[in-house]
């Protein structure tokens, strides 16, 4: 599999947007909808699957689309190819507030371990699948659930998450705990577990909730500072607050559904 | 003899997707090949379990210039070769690390299963639903359903329109008993002076005719339909069915829904009970009509009244919605039932009708 090299910037502090430039006959993989603008001269096609063009055969790659699909993705993947003879730009931006962070996979050994969703747009090359969580305990607590995405291929794919993300290197047998939830992307080198917090009172008061993410080395992880848990749980307890009435237009319904229930009830005949 | 196996090796100032080497075990030594030439003790060297997929083997150690090293297999046969030619040292933790993978096997089967025994479970009661509720009412004994029709009784005596006695009571009661000859219940007649046509009957063998539905009734035999099919209500306890039946959609659609949607959950309720209403209701025509011919009686009385009944009452609009099967379907279903019956001459009542319905109207203008 011959990957496109491409050359990029990224734009924008929180709200960030990838620009890519494409050498005459390269491509660029994006999640359909990513796409901010695109220079004339580029065909944009969509296909099923993740365009990586491994599979011929219509069914597997509707079924690797199937797959995407349950990593969060589409079950299509854009493609844009410069046709013109000199370079051409693409850019792709993020669907919220956040960072957009460039993984070569190669530099990662191939494969790469990501949250669900996080994958925005790549070189041609990179294949999104599926990576199931084996570990009950880890699917139900460890934040990211039981399914993940795997990055595969040797280009650079761009990933996405909210808030700040940054890049840490685990040493052989070096941990790191991790607020469950904050965890981006992962080699699939190093160990996801989670750990007890260990006190109740922690957890209760403490705000962490009962378990941490466990990451051990080697290898390395990307972390954000702001999930959209969290962002949406603040924004939640804000218009809950900001709109008392709304809970009462809704007791009121219930109400008034138990009487014209009770008054059209009748004996049997 | 030695043998090689490609592995990975990850370090502090090795790339961070690992390092390809080669290694070999000699004797109680590890050496890694390549330009690193490393060399670590299998006593010192610490076996761990990591990667995603808490399934790849890490052989860990301390380097004197390096730091820490973490060394893994490449793949499945490196793997294999790493297993069968570490010495003796590392085998019961190679062994254990060997285990530690399967564990989460069980896991996923004991949690397969019950899901599957959930799933079997739930259809079970609901294929089984008719049967549990029939249970849960058999487990009511007779004297508690005494109890309901006695206080039902006691509340609709307050209101003073009761009638215990005289000509229309005896009519009912004498077409009653005859209908329930062998009952395991002890059936207690009453007639309600309301002017509306209806009848009911509370568990524990209480019938109550409204007087509307007396006058209403042409003969006799189409009274008796009425009073066959409000039998069977006692006889099938359907009061206690459907009272089970509404608590178990109740607790169904609190533990299914949560307080959240109250108002799907009352939906729901309500689709459930009225479904269920509807299917005793019919019950009660199919069996009212066996008993018609068991207590000699001529049973086309419980059509011609239902005709008489669909032109006083107004269609229900939802067919679905409405506790009494649509009455139009109704009557056609009684009708095909008396098809249905073998031919015969039944002896008509020996009532005085038209006594009984004087006897009514005098009342009527006493009161």
């Amino acid at each position: 599999m011959n990957m496109d090299p491409i050359e990029y910037r990224i734009h924008g502090s929180d709200l960030q947007y990838v620009e890519v430039r494409l050498a005459p006959g390269r491509c660029a993989v994006s999640e359909p909808g990513a796409m901010m603008y695109v220079d004339d001269d580029v065909q944009v096609s969509t296909e099923i699957g993740d365009g990586s063009g491994r599979e011929t055969h219509f069914l597997s790659r509707l079924w690797r689309g199937v797959r995407r699909k349950f990593s969060g993705e589409s079950l299509f993947t854009s493609i844009y190819r410069n046709d013109a003879a000199t370079d051409r730009r693409v850019a792709f931006a993020a669907p919220g507030p956040g960072q957009i962070v460039p993984i070569d996979l190669a530099v990662s050994g191939g494969t790469l371990i990501v949250q669900r969703g996080a994958f925005l747009a790549g070189a041609r090359g990179v294949e999104v699948g599926l990576a199931w969580q084996k570990r009950i305990r880890v699917g139900l607590f460890g934040g990211e659930g039981f399914i993940m995405q795997k990055l595969t291929g040797d280009g650079v794919a761009f990933v996405h998450a909210s808030g700040a993300l940054t890049e840490m290197q685990l040493a052989p047998g070096q941990s790191l705990r991790v607020d469950t939830g904050c965890l981006v992307a992962l080699q699939s080198s190093v160990r996801y577990d989670i750990k007890y917090a260990g006190k109740i009172k922690t957890a209760l008061f403490g705000g962490e909730g009962l378990f941490f993410a466990q990451l051990s080395g080697p290898g390395t992880i990307w972390l954000q500072s702001m999930p959209l848990k969290r962002l949406s749980r603040t924004l939640l307890g804000m218009a809950m607050t900001a709109n008392p009435r709304g809970r009462i237009v809704w007791f009121l319904i219930v109400v008034a559904f138990a009487v014209i229930n009770i008054l059209t009830m009748d004996m049997p005949v | 003899m030695s043998q090689h196996f490609a592995a990975l090796l990850y370090g502090r100032d090795l790339p961070p997707a690992g390092l390809k080497v080669s290694a070999q075990f000699v004797g109680n030594r590890l050496q890694v090949g390549g330009d690193l030439r490393l060399e670590a003790a299998a006593d010192a060297i610490t076996v761990e379990t990591g990667g995603f997929d808490h399934d790849t083997l890490y052989l860990g150690w301390t380097d004197a210039t390096r730091g820490r090293l973490s060394l893994a297999p490449l793949d499945t046969v490196a793997r294999a070769t790493l297993i069968s030619s570490a010495p003796a040292t590392l085998e019961t933790a190679l062994r254990r690390h060997v285990r530690s993978g399967r564990n989460d096997r069980g896991k996923w089967l004991l949690l397969g299963g019950l899901a599957a025994s959930l799933a079997v479970l739930v259809i079970s009661v609901m294929l089984g639903y008719g049967l549990i509720v029939d249970w849960a009412v058999r487990m009511v004994p007779t004297e508690v359903e005494e109890k309901l029709g006695k206080s039902t009784m006691a509340e609709l005596r307050q209101s003073g329109k009761l009638l215990d006695s005289g000509p229309a009571v005896d009519a009912v009661s004498s077409i009653g008993n005859k209908l329930t000859a062998g009952s395991r219940y002890h059936y207690h007649w009453a007639v309600l002076e309301d002017s509306s046509i209806n009848a009911f009957a509370a568990p524990g063998g209480y019938v109550v005719v409204h007087r509307g539905l007396i006058l209403a009734a042409k003969t006799p035999e189409e009274l008796a339909g009425v009073l066959a099919h409000e039998v069977q209500h006692v006889e099938n306890r359907h009061t206690l069915k459907a009272m089970v039946n509404g608590l178990g959609w109740a607790t169904m659609a609190t533990v299914l829904l949560g307080d959240v949607s109250a108002v799907a959950g009352m939906l729901a309720y309500q689709v459930g009970t009225t479904h269920y209403s509807r299917d005793l209701e019919t019950e009660a025509d199919s069996q009212g009509l066996a008993a018609l011919v068991r207590a000699d009686i001529a049973p086309e009385g419980m059509a011609t009244f239902f005709r008489t009944l669909a032109k006083e009452a107004p269609q229900m609009p939802i067919a679905l919605l409405s506790s009494h099967p649509a009455t139009e379907e109704r009557i056609a279903a009684i009708e095909a039932g008396i098809q249905a019956l073998p031919k015969k001459d039944y002896p008509p009542l020996a009532i005085d009708w038209p006594a009984v319905k004087a006897s009514l109207d005098q009342d009527d203008k006493a009161s």
